[in-house]
């Protein structure tokens, strides 16, 4: 596994580099700039990019905007994005956008090793990754609060982790359950929600966060 | 020409005109009297004479007086003179020179001098049909047409009078005193007086024609004004020719009555376009005069029947003052009321339009409504697009009812008070004669006070919301900042020393985590120093716990150039001690940005209840009051009820001295 990692604050990034190396993955390049992020994409060819959301010039959404550019190029580099602040109606229109091989995760997340390489692991396969603070976010919000009432405790632990981008066995993993159960907690919510299955999860994360963006 | 002077001139013009027509009479009487009333000039032909001098001296009269910068009046006041002078000096030459045995002195000058002043005539009413009715000719081109005429007038006259044959009968029997020059010159200058005689007879002709001119090319109003004067003005070669006709052929009396009557009929014409469309805006000093002269009767008839009634009461003959005392005291007090019911009632009959409108604003002073001032004006005058700008004198500026800046011309109605402006009213000219808009707008003058203090007081909300909303901005611009500070300072450094310690944990070796630990005490020793300059940044400890001098000792300290404080230990309400620190430290870093000072001086003291905070610099460039930076503290500043001023210092840079109340 290679990465490049880019975010103007050359501590963190050395920080990140070293927390990586520990847990084997290795970093080809870092970069302090969107500029600089897609020359070095384009030199190392890196199977993820961790990218700052917020970059010089402009401290707004630069990074966000680089890795979008950098995605259409339909290479299949993974894109993380790491933010310091919880924007979540914004995480989840990127993740909309661009759910194959894209994750969000808040930099306080990043500390959490585990967390860190499991969001790398699942966009270099294509996957998607939603932090659990913006998952939460949307799941507190008036509208969708409201509709997932009538879910049980279970079903709203499946639910979460279903907007999280997590696969059926992975649900399981987290949850101790045995995949079959997941199997029917996760229909019984797609009835509730009014949802129609989906073949992948991909498109399931697309519909869920679909559901949960609604006003 | 100041209407005082223009007053005095006309009235002496005036009595001059009747004292010269009473002279004239006498000789003319004389004349008969000595059985030669083949020299009378008072026959039937002096009708028009008596009515041309009359309406020119009239019309002319008034307006002079009401316009005296109009050129137009005192053409026809010069014209109605040169006719009456013409009458006095024909009687006083023709009795003087002729009926009298012994000659009376220069009667024989006199003579040839009212034979001779026909000819101004024509230059005059040339001027004036040039004139009429802007007081300028109509172009370049015909304004040196009318020159032409009046320089031919003029060598008509000048030849004329030295000319041997210039008495007309029957008065050619008197010599002229004036024909000195050698007789072989007469045929030759007999032709060049002709061709001027021509000349200004064309130039008289070119005038009516520029008259018709500008008739065609005017529109609207200005066309309905010149009508009148356009009828007479086209026959006027008719005149011209009649005239010359009957002068050769001696028919005196045709000649006096297309000449007399010809010169009647302009300023007849002239006073009916005045009396029909306000030709000069003269109509409203029409119905003045009408009014003054009803009062002067009243009051004549007052005088009179007191002092009559007064001495036959107490029986006495002219001997006691106490009648006359006492008429005059009726008179007096009969005066305004007399005037004010006078005036009323002739500007009901001939002056409605300014009658209704100062009836209505009047009765709205009386009893305002919810209407603005401006709106009743508006409808009390017609025109919708009034507008009212109010004086703010402690600002110097003018402005609108709800407080907006406007722009005033000096040429609007201005309406003052005890000698200060209070307001200016702007209006469309053509909507509405001027006389009556004033008329209306003084009238207004107590509510366009009481407006004009709302006007202040709305200027004063206007620049207090705006100085919130900059606050507002200011505080939101910090905040961004501060949030910056700490995004890119302490949360970039402990995230980092976070991520060193788990990439430690996961390593799991004693030297790493030895490192780690080591690492990690230096980031957090740095984070909490960034932390601590944060702070102080945004309100220093030693601000609130050893006030304002330590603190500006404190940053005077922290600078890179010379910075003088003199300040004592005393301590003011913490919310003016922190602006005086906000006004200090914006005062110093915009020196340091903008002057380029070598030295910095900060003085605090206090007098009086106000704390006065100076901050001055040596610096080369003068500071902009209205930048971003020095207009925040000036809100600061006001916020705290203080003031916050900017000077140059006459040896270059700037002072920039805080007042704040502080209640010591």
């Amino acid at each position: 596994m290679r990465v490049v990692i880019a975010d103007d604050s050359v501590l963190f990034r050395e920080g990140l580099a070293r927390l990586l190396a520990e847990a084997d993955i290795e970093t080809c390049a870092m970069a302090g700039d969107a500029d600089e992020l897609e020359s070095v994409v384009e030199e190392h060819g890196p199977d993820v990019a961790l990218v700052d959301i917020r970059m010089p010039p402009s401290f707004t959404h630069e990074g966000a905007r680089a890795a979008a550019r950098l995605r259409d190029q339909g290479n299949g580099l993974g894109i993380l994005l790491l933010s310091q602040s919880l924007e979540g109606r914004y995480a989840a229109r990127l993740a909309q956008d661009h759910p194959k091989g894209f994750g969000y995760l808040l930099k306080d997340h990043v500390v959490d090793v585990a967390t860190l390489v499991d969001a790398v692991d699942r966009v270099a396969d294509g996957g998607t990754v939603l932090d659990p603070d913006v998952v939460t976010y949307l799941l507190g919000r008036r509208t969708a609060r409201d509709q997932v009432e009538g879910l049980t405790a279970r079903e709203r632990e499946v639910l979460a982790l279903m907007a999280e981008g997590r696969s059926n066995a992975a649900i399981g993993r987290e949850l101790v359950l045995n995949e079959r159960t997941v199997d029917s907690h996760i229909s019984s919510i797609l009835t509730k929600l009014d949802l129609l299955p989906q073949p992948d999860d991909h498109r399931r994360v697309l519909a869920v966060l679909a559901w949960l963006q609604k006003d | 020409m100041r209407r005082r002077t223009a007053v005095i001139v006309v009235g002496a013009t005036c009595a001059f005109a009747v004292a010269a027509n009473i002279a004239a009479f006498v000789f003319d009487l004389l004349i008969t009297d000595a059985e030669r009333s083949d020299l009378s000039g008072f026959g039937l032909d002096a009708v028009p004479f008596l009515a041309a001098l009359w309406s020119a001296l009239i019309v002319g009269a008034i307006l002079a007086i009401r316009r005296p910068e109009h050129p137009v009046g005192w053409l026809f006041l010069a014209q109605g003179t040169s006719v009456t002078l013409a009458g006095l000096l024909d009687g006083y030459g023709a009795y003087g020179a002729i009926v009298r045995d012994d000659p009376l002195p220069a009667a024989d000058l006199a003579v040839v001098l009212g034979e001779s002043l026909f000819i101004p005539w024509f230059v005059l009413v040339a001027l004036i049909l040039h004139l009429t009715p802007t007081g300028r000719p109509l172009s370049m081109r015909w304004g040196r047409i009318a020159a032409a005429t009046v320089a031919a007038g003029s060598l008509w006259f000048a030849l004329r009078l030295v000319a041997p044959d210039a008495a007309e009968p029957p008065l050619d029997t008197v010599p002229n005193p004036l024909a000195v020059l050698p007789a072989s010159l007469d045929d030759p200058l007999r032709v060049v007086r002709y061709v001027a005689s021509f000349l200004t007879s064309a130039g008289f002709i070119a005038a009516g024609v520029s008259l018709l001119v500008r008739f065609r090319r005017s529109t609207g109003m200005e066309r309905r004004r010149l009508l009148w004067l356009a009828i007479v003005v086209v026959p006027l070669p008719v005149y011209i020719a009649v005239s010359f006709l009957a002068a050769s052929g001696d028919h005196q009396l045709v000649l006096s009555l297309a000449t007399g009557g010809f010169i009647a009929l302009i300023p007849v014409a002239a006073g009916l376009s005045i009396a029909k469309y306000h030709l000069y805006d003269v109509d409203q000093i029409l119905s003045r005069a009408v009014t003054y002269l009803l009062v002067s009767c009243i009051l004549a008839i007052t005088y009179v029947a007191v002092v009559v009634t007064v001495g036959r009461l107490i029986g006495d003959r002219g001997g006691s003052a106490l009648p006359s005392v006492l008429g005059t005291l009726a008179a007096v007090a009969a005066a305004l009321p007399a005037y004010r019911a006078f005036q009323d009632a002739v500007d009901r009959r001939f002056n409605r339009r300014r009658y209704d409108a100062v009836r209505m604003v009047r009765e709205y002073v009386r009893a305002p409504t919810r209407q603005s001032v401006e709106d009743v004006l508006r409808t009390a005058l017609a025109v919708p697009d009034l507008r009212v700008a109010y004086w703010v004198s402690d600002r110097e500026q003018w402005v609108t009812e709800d407080g907006r800046q406007v722009e005033t011309e000096p040429d609007e109605i201005e309406i003052r008070r005890h000698s200060a402006p209070v307001a200016r009213i702007a209006y469309d000219r053509g909507a509405i004669e001027p006389d009556i808009a004033e008329a209306a707008a003084v009238e207004a003058t107590p509510e366009l006070v009481s407006a004009g203090l709302r006007a202040a007081i709305s200027l004063q909300l206007a620049e207090v919301r705006e100085s919130r909303r900059r606050i507002a901005a200011a505080q939101l611009a910090e905040r961004r900042r501060i949030e910056r500070d700490l995004h890119d300072g302490a949360q970039q450094r402990l995230l980092a020393l976070a991520l060193e310690l788990q990439a430690a944990q996961v390593n799991g070796s004693p030297e790493r985590l030895r490192e780690a630990a080591a690492t990690g005490v230096t980031e957090l020793q740095s984070a909490v120093a960034e932390l601590r300059e944060l702070a102080n940044g945004l309100h220093p400890a030693v601000l609130s716990d050893s006030g304002l001098g330590a603190a500006l000792d404190d940053l005077a300290s922290r600078l890179p150039l010379p910075v003088a404080v003199r300040a004592t230990a005393s301590r003011y309400p913490p919310q003016i001690e922190s602006t005086a620190w906000f006004i200090a430290c914006e005062a110093i870093s915009n020196a340091v940005k903008h002057g380029g000072p070598a030295e910095i001086e900060v003085s605090v003291g206090a007098m009086n209840g106000t704390l006065i905070l100076t901050v001055s610099d040596d610096g080369v460039d003068d500071a902009d009051p209205h930048g971003a930076g020095l207009r925040g503290i000036a809100d600061r500043a006001e916020a705290v009820g203080g003031v916050l001023s900017v000077k140059a210092r006459p040896d270059g840079g700037t002072v920039v001295i805080g007042r704040l109340p502080c209640g010591s």
